[in-house]
């Protein structure tokens, strides 16, 4: 080592890390590969690190999370009386509405198999916003697939392992997808405006049959492995004008697409390459964004990402848009992956 | 197998195993100010102050080749940029007459500092195209405070690994 000089090592050491760099960006599928043979090997160590590291861990919880968490048990707990009275009216709406779909024949809108997963680890760097969760290849989770809780999307997939993957989530700066703006109007269940309550609703589940499935919301989710039939939020093709439209005398609800792209986890989202036009114009604070879906989407369309929560107008330029996701990533338990994956690839 | 033991590099490279288990599992929930604490990071630069520029550069090489291992980030930007941090503080560290434990402690946490922004920079050269983040300046105090406190034990710890012993000036 000492032949060489401190300046050839300098260079050594750059030129190699850019010959990686450049390896990465040309046999990305090899890179994958590796990482997802060091995640097997590297496993039964983070496991291990995970058990002995638990008391601090808790420790770290305990005396920063304290206050928060007796605040937030004693939400649940009104919550979940709430809820529990709900839960009676509810079910005769069910039946109501289970007897009318039957009757008028009308469809549902198309199941996606879900699997449900726990989060189990955070983003081991700053610079990237990653979840961890419990299930894996083993239980049909891809690269690529979304991820939702039951306030809308998380993120995407993009490492799996046997039991685990790893999820990116939309506030990642490396996330992007297209969604499109919408008011909330013509969503069924939308969710309430963030002025009101924390209530949201959860996209009713469904059996094979197209029946809306009663759960008891005293339940908690089942810890991992159980498959369920998730009902993706349904829009109707055509635009429905509603009251309220937009300068230039625009629709609001008209659709106007473009691409979210996560900014690190203190900056909200970005929606951009809106076009510079009246629609985009119109979009207004608290407006819906939702997946765009098409076939090339990694989502599936009309899946909830978030509200409209700036608009910043430019000049001679479209406008861009800060979303405000309905999820609240900071605090992820158990979420659902998606077994979806777009239509160009189901069909190559 | 005792021999095996004594090499300096080895013992390093099963360093860098223990730290990432650590980073991945403890410092993704303990995050003091919402910032993720970057002990690599730390490893890495302590490495430059106790074993000078080069061992700094390597062993910043090879905790960044794990670390990217187990990222989504771009495979190679972690070496490049914990490489520069590693030979940076070796190099920062030559410059300096009688090094203390505070003045080690200091070079830490501005190489962490410093690594922290140069990772955002990197990603911006090699990464898709993406804004750095506003709290950047945040992150980086942050990482470089924790860094300069854990400072003298992580030194402790890259001395005991690189085989070399205290020098008392």
């Amino acid at each position: 080592m000492k032949r060489f000089s401190r300046r050839r090592v300098l260079l050594l050491l750059v030129l190699t890390s850019v010959l990686l760099i450049t390896f990465n960006n040309t046999s990305n599928e090899a890179v994958g590969d590796i990482r997802s043979g060091f995640g097997y090997i590297f496993r039964p160590f983070k496991g291990a690190a995970k058990v002995v590291t638990r008391p601090v861990r808790n420790m770290w919880r305990g005396i920063t999370n304290y206050d928060d968490l007796e605040r937030q048990n004693l939400a649940l707990r009104d919550q979940l009386a709430r809820q529990a009275g709900n839960a009676a009216a509810a079910e005769a709406f069910v039946q109501e509405h289970n007897e009318l779909l039957k009757l008028q024949q009308l469809p549902i809108g198309p199941n996606i198999s879900t699997v449900t997963a726990q989060v189990i680890g955070g983003s081991p760097r700053g610079d990237q916003q990653t979840v961890e969760i419990n299930q894996g290849s083993r239980r049909g989770v891809r690269v690529g697939m979304p991820v939702v809780n039951g306030s809308g999307l998380v993120g995407k997939v993009t490492e799996v392992y046997a039991d685990g993957a790893i999820v990116r989530l939309i506030t990642d700066p490396q996330f992007v997808l297209s969604v499109r703006i919408t008011c909330a109007a013509f969503v069924p269940g939308a969710i309430e405006p963030p002025t009101t309550t924390t209530t949201t609703t959860v996209p009713i589940p469904t059996n094979a049959n197209g029946e809306v499935v009663i759960t008891d919301p005293t339940v908690p989710p089942s810890s991992t492995t159980t498959t369920t039939i998730f009902s993706v939020f349904t829009a109707p093709e055509s635009v429905v004008p509603i009251a309220g439209t937009g300068s230039s005398g625009v629709t609001r609800c008209d659709r106007e697409t473009g691409s979210i792209r996560g900014r690190g986890r203190n900056d909200p989202p970005q929606v951009g390459l809106l076009n510079d036009d009246a629609l985009s114009r119109a979009i207004l604070v608290n407006d819906q964004v939702l997946t765009a879906g098409g076939t090339d989407s990694l989502a599936p369309p009309n899946l909830p990402v978030g509200r409209v929560s700036r608009v910043i107008e430019r000049k001679g330029d479209a406008p861009i848009v800060e979303v405000k996701p309905n999820a609240d990533l900071d605090h992820l338990n158990f979420v659902e992956v998606l077994l979806y994956l777009p239509v160009s690839e189901v069909g190559g | 197998m005792l021999y095996v033991l004594r090499q300096p590099w080895l013992r390093l490279t099963a360093l860098a195993f223990l730290v990432l288990a650590i980073q991945t599992t403890l410092c993704a929930e303990m995050k003091p100010f919402g910032e993720t604490m970057d002990l690599m990071l730390l490893a890495v630069a302590a490495t430059g102050i106790v074993g000078g520029s080069q061992s700094g550069a390597l062993a910043g090489f090879v905790f960044g080749v794990i670390f990217d291992l187990v990222l989504v980030t771009p495979f190679g930007l972690s070496p490049l940029v914990y490489g520069l941090v590693g030979f940076a503080a070796g190099y920062a560290q030559a410059l300096t007459f009688a090094p203390t434990w505070y003045l080690n402690a200091g070079l830490v946490a501005a190489a962490s500092a410093l690594g922290v922004f140069g990772l955002a920079a990197a990603q911006q050269v090699v990464g898709p195209r993406a804004p750095v983040e506003s709290s950047i300046v945040q992150t980086a105090f942050v990482v470089g405070i924790v860094n300069g406190l854990l400072a003298p034990i992580s030194v402790l710890v890259q001395r005991w690994c690189l085989g070399l012993k205290r020098v008392i000036v």
